[in-house]
C-alpha cells in the first residue's frame, strides 16, 4: 500500500557570514521499506535517528532530496496539486505533541470539522454537526460536553483524542502516527492505544507507528523496522523480531526494555561510546564503532538490507548474517 | 431532547464565555479601566466635538478682541481662558482631539492591513527568497525614522495634515510587518499549521485562519498603543509647522503657534492642548497594556 524506496533527507548545514555550506546533516539517508494494506509498521530508533523526518517527509510536510514513495501504486513526489488533493484525503497524521497541534483559537468543532470543510465532504451544516459528533464520539469524548469548547480546557490525553478525531474527519486510509502516546501520561496511554487499536479496526486503518518505546510497538504493530543513524539495519515481523533478533543494535535495543518482574536477571548489553552524529556518520556500517561483533569489512563496506528469513521476511543489514 | 440541546448550546457559547474571560484579564487591572474610560471620553469627544463644544464658531476664523486672553477659571463663560482672538481654549483643545484621532484613524487604517498581510506572507515563506524579498525592503523603511521622512516630505509637498498622514503612513506599515513575521513565523512552525497542511488546506486557508487569529493579539495591542504614537508625531509635525495651518484647531498646531507667541504671560493657551495631547496619549497607552494583559495567558 505505501511502499517508500531509497528515501533520502539531507538538511544543509551553514556557517559563517556568507552562509557557505559545510556539509550536511544526513537526517533519512536512502531508508526504503513497504507498509501493507492493514498492517501496522512500527519504525523504532532512538531520538535523532531520523523516525520523524522519514514520516515528515513521506507526507511531504518536508521535501526529500532524493527517493520515491508510491501510495497505492502512485508517486506522492510526482503527484500534481490535484492528485495531491486526493493523497491528503487518504494520509493523515497523528502528531506527538497533542499541545501544539491544536489551534488554540478553534474550538473543538471548528477542530475535527475542519478537513470536512476543506475538502468539501459535508457540505450542510447539520450534516457536518452530524458528522463531528460521531467523531468525537469516536474518539471516546461526548460531543454534547466537549464539542463547542477550547483546546486549553482540555487534558494531554484529551486533547489527543481530538487529534485523533481530527485525522479520522477525512476517512484516511493511512495515518502515521508520530509518536502519538510519548506525551502523554503513563496512566491514559494504554487508553489512548487501545483507542488507537479499535479504530484501526472499524476504519480499516493502516498504520505507519514511529515510536521509540519498544513495548508499546510490541504491543501495537504487526511488523517493525529498526533505524540507526539515517538508516533502517532490520526490518521483520514483531515476534521474530523481539524474539530473535539479528542486528547487533536490535539486539542491544531490546535487551534495554525494562522488565516488570526484578527478580528476572536479564542480560543487558551495555554500549560503549556515543552515537555518531549524522553529518558524518561513520564509514561501512554505521553502528561499527560501537559494534561488539565488528569485523574489518564492517569499516568498509555498507551493508545492504538482505532477506535472511525466508518467506517470512526477515530483513537486515548486517555483515555477519548471510 | 433536541431543543435542550440547543438551548445549552445557546447559554455555553464558547465566543462568549472567551469574550467573558477576555474581559476579565482585562478588568483585572484598575489601570487598565482608567485607560478604557480616558480613551473611551476622547473617542465620544473626538466624534461629537462641534455638537458639544460651548462655541462651535471658535473653530476657524472668528476674533471677538473684546474678551481676549482671560486666564482660565475667572470666567464661567470660558472656564479654560480664551486666546488672542478671543476663542474659547476649551473648544477649540476639543475640537482638536478631533483632528488628532483622525489623523491616528487614518494612518492606522492605511498601514495595519498592509502591513500585516505582508507580514504574513514573509512569516508562512520563512528562509524562502519571498521573506527575504518583503523584509529587506521594510528594512529599508524602518532604517529612516518616521519624523525625518515626514519632515521631508511635508517640506518638499505641501505643508498640510493630508501630506502628513501620508508620509507618516508610508513609514509606518513596516513596524506591522515586522510584528506580523516574528508571530507568524513562530506560528508557522507549530504542529497545527502542519495538520493544516497535511489535510491540503489552501495557502489562503493556513494563513487566514491558522496563523492570523494567534497573531491578533500583539497586532492588537500595537495597534492601540500606536494610536497615541500617531498623534504624537502628528502634534510633532504640527509644532514645526509642517502638518495641519492655522486656524485649524488642531493641538499640535495651538501648542506650537500659541508657545511661541505668547507664553509664559499666557500660558494657558498652549498648556491645555498640551494637556490635551497628553491625556489621548496617556489614556491609549493604558488601553495598550490592557490589551496587552488581555491577550498574555
Amino acid at each position: 500500500m505505501l511502499e517508500v524506496r531509497n528515501l533520502k533527507k539531507y538538511y544543509q548545514l551553514k556557517a559563517g557570514i556568507f552562509k557557505k555550506q559545510v556539509g550536511f546533516v544526513h537526517a533519512v539517508d536512502g531508508i526504503s521499506f513497504n507498509v501493507k494494506k492493514g498492517e501496522t509498521l512500527g519504525l523504532v530508533g532512538e531520538s535523532g535517528c531520523g523516525k520523524t523526518t522519514a514520516g515528515l517527509t513521506i507526507l511531504r510536510l518536508i521535501e526529500p532530496t532524493a527517493g520515491e514513495v508510491f501510495f497505492e501504486g502512485k508517486d506522492i513526489f510526482k503527484a500534481t496539486k490535484k492528485e495531491m488533493r486526493t493523497f491528503r484525503r487518504e494520509l493523515q497524521i497523528i502528531f506527538q505533541d497533542p499541545y501544539s497541534s491544536l489551534n488554540p483559537r478553534m474550538t473543538v468543532y471548528d477542530i475535527v470539522s475542519e478537513p470536512l470543510k476543506v475538502h468539501g465532504l459535508a457540505r450542510k451544516k447539520n450534516e457536518k454537526t452530524e458528522k463531528v459528533s460521531q467523531l468525537i464520539k469516536k474518539a471516546g469524548l461526548s460531543p454534547h460536553e466537549h464539542m463547542h469548547r477550547y483546546p486549553h480546557e482540555f487534558s494531554g490525553g484529551q486533547r489527543q483524542r481530538i487529534g485523533i478525531a481530527r485525522a479520522l474527519a477525512t476517512n484516511p486510509k493511512l495515518i502515521i502516527a508520530d509518536e502519538p502516546v510519548s506525551s502523554i501520561d503513563v496512566s491514559v496511554r494504554a487508553q489512548i492505544l487501545n483507542l488507537l487499536q479499535d479504530l484501526k479496526k472499524e476504519f480499516r486503518l493502516t498504520m505507519l507507528f514511529i515510536s521509540h518505546d519498544l513495548s508499546v510497538v510490541k504491543h501495537v504493530c504487526n511488523r517493525v523496522a529498526v533505524m540507526y543513524v539515517g538508516k533502517i539495519v532490520e526490518i521483520a515481523k514483531t515476534k521474530d523480531l523481539y524474539n530473535n533478533p539479528q542486528h547487533p543494535y536490535s539486539e542491544v535495543l531490546l535487551s534495554a526494555i525494562p522488565v516488570p518482574n526484578p527478580k528476572i536477571r536479564r542480560k543487558r548489553i551495555l554500549l560503549r561510546g556515543e552515537v555518531p552524529t549524522p553529518v558524518n556518520p561513520p564509514l561501512g556500517c554505521r553502528f561499527h564503532p560501537r559494534c561488539s561483533y565488528a569485523e574489518p569489512a564492517c569499516e568498509k563496506v555498507e551493508p545492504k538490507l538482505i532477506n535472511i528469513g525466508g518467506p517470512d521476511e526477515h530483513l537486515v543489514a548486517c555483515h555477519l548474517r548471510k | 431532547m433536541e431543543k435542550i440541546r440547543l438551548f445549552k448550546t445557546i447559554k455555553q457559547s464558547p465566543r462568549w464565555e472567551y469574550a467573558k474571560r477576555m474581559w476579565y484579564k482585562f478588568s483585572r487591572s484598575p489601570l487598565s479601566i482608567a485607560g478604557l474610560v480616558i480613551s473611551a471620553t476622547c473617542i465620544f469627544i473626538g466624534l461629537f466635538a462641534p455638537y458639544i463644544v460651548p462655541y462651535p464658531e471658535h473653530g476657524g476664523l472668528f476674533h471677538n478682541f473684546e474678551d481676549r486672553f482671560i486666564p482660565p477659571f475667572q470666567n464661567s463663560n470660558y472656564i479654560l481662558g480664551t486666546d488672542y482672538y478671543g476663542r474659547d481654549v476649551l473648544t477649540r483643545t476639543m475640537l482638536g482631539f478631533q483632528y488628532s484621532l483622525m489623523m491616528a484613524v487614518t494612518v492606522l487604517s492605511l498601514v495595519v492591513a498592509p502591513g500585516v498581510i505582508l507580514g504574513l506572507i514573509a512569516g508562512y515563506h520563512k528562509g524562502t527568497w519571498v521573506d527575504t524579498v518583503i523584509m529587506r525592503i521594510s528594512d529599508v523603511f524602518i532604517a529612516v525614522p518616521p519624523l525625518v521622512l515626514a519632515l521631508g516630505i511635508c517640506s518638499v509637498l505641501e505643508p498640510n495634515i493630508f501630506n502628513a498622514m501620508m508620509a507618516v503612513s508610508l513609514m509606518w506599515w513596516p513596524w506591522y510587518a515586522r510584528l506580523t513575521y516574528n508571530v507568524s513565523s513562530a506560528i508557522r512552525n507549530e504542529y497545527f499549521v502542519q495538520a493544516a497542511e497535511v489535510m491540503g488546506a489552501s495557502t489562503l486557508h493556513i494563513i487566514f485562519k491558522e496563523i492570523l487569529p494567534n497573531c491578533l493579539g500583539p497586532i492588537l495591542t500595537k495597534v492601540t498603543l500606536d494610536v497615541g504614537w500617531v498623534i504624537l508625531i502628528g502634534s510633532a509635525l504640527s509644532f514645526v509647522g509642517l502638518g495641519a495651518q492655522p486656524p485649524t484647531p488642531d493641538l499640535g498646531t495651538m501648542v506650537a503657534t500659541n508657545a511661541e507667541k505668547y507664553m509664559p504671560d499666557f500660558w494657558w493657551t498652549s498648556i491645555f492642548p498640551a494637556l490635551g495631547i497628553v491625556i489621548i496619549i496617556l489614556g491609549f497607552n493604558l488601553l495598550g497594556d490592557g490589551v496587552r494583559d488581555m491577550f498574555t495567558e
